[in-house]
């Protein structure tokens, strides 16, 4: 009944009958002002806002979902993490990772762009204990900057493919940590400079990663801004 | 002593997280009206990093140079240590400046700079002790430091000649600046001139002939450069004739008798410890007015400001540490509150006057 | 970037490179744990400032700390140096008989770790050259770090204070190691060693 009304109220004012006159004749009918007032509203509405209404509903139903899903795998990693072999630990850190990046990735392409680029960033987090774990596996000394560098470099990969901020921050914060905040920590502690352990190749590797990368974002940086030097 | 290389890192660490800091307030500060091309911007050489594109480039050459600084490191130890960690200290300087000047990154080449400067004052030390883990004074280190000041602070303004280069050139002027001040500070206190006066007693000066060379070529060269940077017109007479009085102050320490001449027995100031005393508060003094100068001179808001900065820690600090018992606290603070005013009634004419200008 | 591959395929590209660099870790250490030669290396009780930490302790290895006079060069004893130490097995564990600056000659076993600092004894008189009163050099390998399952930590610290204990130590042909597990007591000696704390 009300949706009848409604399609009568919007074929009236397409033929071009006031909404005074429209009005009237709803009240004659005996309806309420208030009803009549609904069903206008529902009238005027262009088609398009009620179907993203409703899809916007299913997005947000999905999305719980989604999280939910999310936190159900999670907290069931967390409880048995003690359990799993250590097989088992990575597997399941490097499949999430996978997820994260492809989530993401799905993500972009459907223009849901923050939420997909906070996915890619989670999948280098991911990474980053990837590499960490695959240390814990084969008892590797705790003071290891080679983590932090191999995790910087990873990450250069991947910002270098999506252009991500985040991720190009998340490289050189990892490359802070190996390069500087470790040895000076121990050092400071007292112990000898965990980067003696380290290859030197790494480091060279490190120096040519971080150094193309830099100049790579310097011709960047100026092709946009070209005035400046 | 690894320490020193890690002093130097930490050094480092303090310059990369405050530039960070300062860039991100400055990012907030600045308007976004702003746009930040060299034509519009007046001031764009004053920013650590010109944007969010920039600070990222540069950061990531700073951990390239460190990386390969680390490299050389790891490498020297690995095989024994054939080289001494000062030299390793002296290539990763020499990276981080190159790197900077290869890629235009002021980060890398102010950590160049520092780390270049430690290696000195390290270097000389292990000049003087060959095979000793003393710390021990030389006089040829502050005088060393504020010649290297004083050359810093007018290369800065031969880079300038350079518009690109104008971010280095205000970094030069900026480290030279804040060496002298600092070392002149130093020795303006109590325990400055003990440690002046302990230097001299042992000057490892003349008997060790590195520190002759090393010495003689800083001169050599602050002259110099100095000279050159009058001839380009790029320094005023004045300034010239400043920084040559704080030349020649300095390098009389290096030819001072060896003598308890500061403090006598009973720790208080000799006559000579009064004079000396005097002289290098006055030229403290008198160094920050010409930083003030300076910047009015050449209509430099910053060094203006600088300077200010500056003139009041140097009040704030001598109101409460004046060691002067034997002149009456009151009487120097009225003609030093004199003078200030004068100066300060100065500055603020010129400080207006200067930022008519710049924004006219 | 090379315009051939789609942005997907170079995305997917550095995801493969991700996961090569954890592979290659433990392709690595796991090559090392097959190929190499396992070694008992008898651990004492180690007191650090903080024994416990998360979910690892340190160990201290006998070949952790070894007499000077082993060393054939002492004046390359300086933190960092790589050193390689010469391992003989006597009776059911092995011990350091040699320490080179160079790589030792075929034939022999030997692990490869770096010097962290030189004991000097200060009841020395000879005191002419500080090489002279230099007793103990103290030496890293890498595997001074054994993960725990949470919580066993303090139980297994006191395990090597109270028995015998020996650490699990594959060693290759260059004198890289990887840190096994652990062995205590009455277990050594056995083919089929089975372990207390098992990772």
């Amino acid at each position: 009944m009300d949706t009848l009304l409604v399609q009568y109220i919007s074929d009236s004012l397409k033929q071009g009958k006031t909404q005074e006159a429209l009005y009237q004749e709803l009240l004659a009918k005996g309806l309420k002002l208030w009803q009549i007032r609904d069903l206008f509203l529902q009238a005027t509405a262009p088609a398009e806002i009620k179907e993203e209404t409703q899809k916007k509903t299913i997005m947000i139903v999905a999305t719980i979902g989604a999280l939910l899903i999310g936190l159900g795998v999670f907290s069931f990693v967390a409880s048995n993490w003690q359990s799993m072999t250590r097989e088992g630990r990575m597997a399941v850190v490097l499949f999430s990772m996978v997820v994260a990046d492809a989530l993401g990735w799905y993500l972009k392409t459907r223009n849901l762009s923050r939420s997909g680029e906070s996915l890619m960033f989670l999948g280098s987090l991911l990474f980053g204990a990837a590499v960490f774990l695959a240390a814990q596996m084969y008892n590797t000394r705790v003071y290891w900057p080679d983590g932090f560098l191999w995790w910087g470099m990873g990450s250069l990969a991947a910002a270098a493919v999506t252009e991500l901020k985040p991720l190009y921050w998340l490289a050189v914060f990892a490359g802070f940590v190996g390069l500087v905040w470790y040895p000076i920590g121990i050092f400071m502690g007292g112990f000898y400079n965990p980067l003696i352990l380290t290859p030197w190749v790494l480091l060279i590797i490190s120096f040519l990663a971080f150094i193309t990368v830099g100049q790579a974002l310097r011709r960047k940086f100026l092709k946009e801004s070209p005035d400046q030097y | 002593m690894d320490s020193f290389y890690w002093i130097f890192i930490c050094i480092a660490v303090v310059v990369i997280v405050v530039a960070a800091i300062v860039g991100v307030i400055g990012a907030f500060v600045r308007s976004k009206k702003h746009s930040l091309s060299v034509s519009n911007d007046r001031t764009w050489y004053l920013q650590l990093s010109l944007s969010k594109g920039d600070a990222l480039s540069q950061w990531f050459l700073v951990l390239g140079a460190l990386a390969l600084s680390n490299a050389i490191y790891v490498i020297n130890q690995n095989f024994g240590a054939p080289l001494s960690w000062q030299t390793i200290l002296l290539f990763a300087g020499l990276i981080f400046v190159v790197c900077g000047y290869l890629s235009k990154s002021v980060y890398a080449m102010v950590i160049g700079i520092v780390g270049l400067l430690v290696w000195w004052v390290d270097q000389t030390i292990a000049w003087s002790f060959p095979g000793g883990q003393a710390f021990e004074a030389v006089t040829a280190i502050p005088v060393g430091l504020v010649w290297l000041a004083i050359l810093l602070y007018v290369a800065g303004f031969i880079q300038a000649k350079f518009p690109p280069w104008k971010r280095f050139a205000a970094a030069y002027t900026f480290i030279g600046i804040l060496m002298a001040t600092t070392v002149l500070f130093i020795f303006s206190t109590r325990s400055g001139l003990e440690a002046l006066e302990s230097m001299i007693e042992r000057s490892y000066l003349f008997d060790v002939w590195q520190n002759l060379v090393s010495i003689f070529v800083i001169g050599v060269a602050t002259t110099l450069m100095a000279i050159y940077a009058w001839a380009d017109k790029r320094v005023s007479a004045k300034e010239v004739a400043a920084c040559a009085v704080l030349f020649l102050l300095f390098g009389v320490f290096l030819v001072l008798p060896d003598q308890n001449i500061f403090f006598n027995s009973n720790y208080e100031l000799s006559a000579t410890g009064i004079f000396w005393a005097a002289i290098i508060n006055f030229a403290l003094f008198f160094e920050i007015l010409g930083v003030i100068f300076s910047g009015y001179l050449r209509k430099e808001l910053w060094l203006v400001n600088m300077g200010t900065i500056f003139l009041l820690i140097f009040v704030a600090v001598k109101y409460f540490d004046w060691f002067f018992d034997f002149m009456d606290k009151s009487v120097f603070f009225l003609v030093a509150g004199v003078l200030l005013f004068g100066v300060g009634w100065t500055m603020e004419r010129g400080r207006r006057y200067l930022v008519k200008s710049i924004n006219s | 970037m090379n315009i051939k591959l789609s942005k997907l395929a170079w995305f997917v590209l550095s995801v493969i490179v991700q996961m090569a660099i954890v592979a290659g870790l433990i392709v690595f250490n796991e090559s090392l744990l097959i190929r190499g030669t396992q070694v008992l290396l008898p651990i004492h009780p180690y007191d650090p400032t903080d024994p416990l930490r998360g979910d690892y302790i340190t160990l201290a290895y006998d070949i952790s700390s070894i007499n000077v006079d082993l060393a054939d060069n002492r004046d390359k004893l300086v933190q960092g140096a790589t050193t390689y130490v010469v391992l003989t097995k006597t009776g059911d564990h092995w011990e350091a008989t040699g320490v080179t600056s160079a790589k030792p000659g075929k034939g022999q076993l030997f692990i490869k770790g770096v010097v962290d600092y030189v004991d000097y004894d200060y009841s020395s008189t000879d005191w002419s050259n500080s090489q002279n009163a230099a007793r103990k050099m103290h030496i890293t390998y890498g595997i001074e770090n054994y993960f725990v399952p949470e919580g066993t930590g303090s139980h297994v610290v006191s395990q090597i204070g109270t028995k015998q204990a020996l650490a699990q130590v594959v060693v290759d042909g260059d004198g890289n190691s990887v840190l096994r597990s652990l062995v205590f007591g009455a277990d050594i000696g056995q083919d089929n060693t089975t372990n207390v704390i098992n990772e």
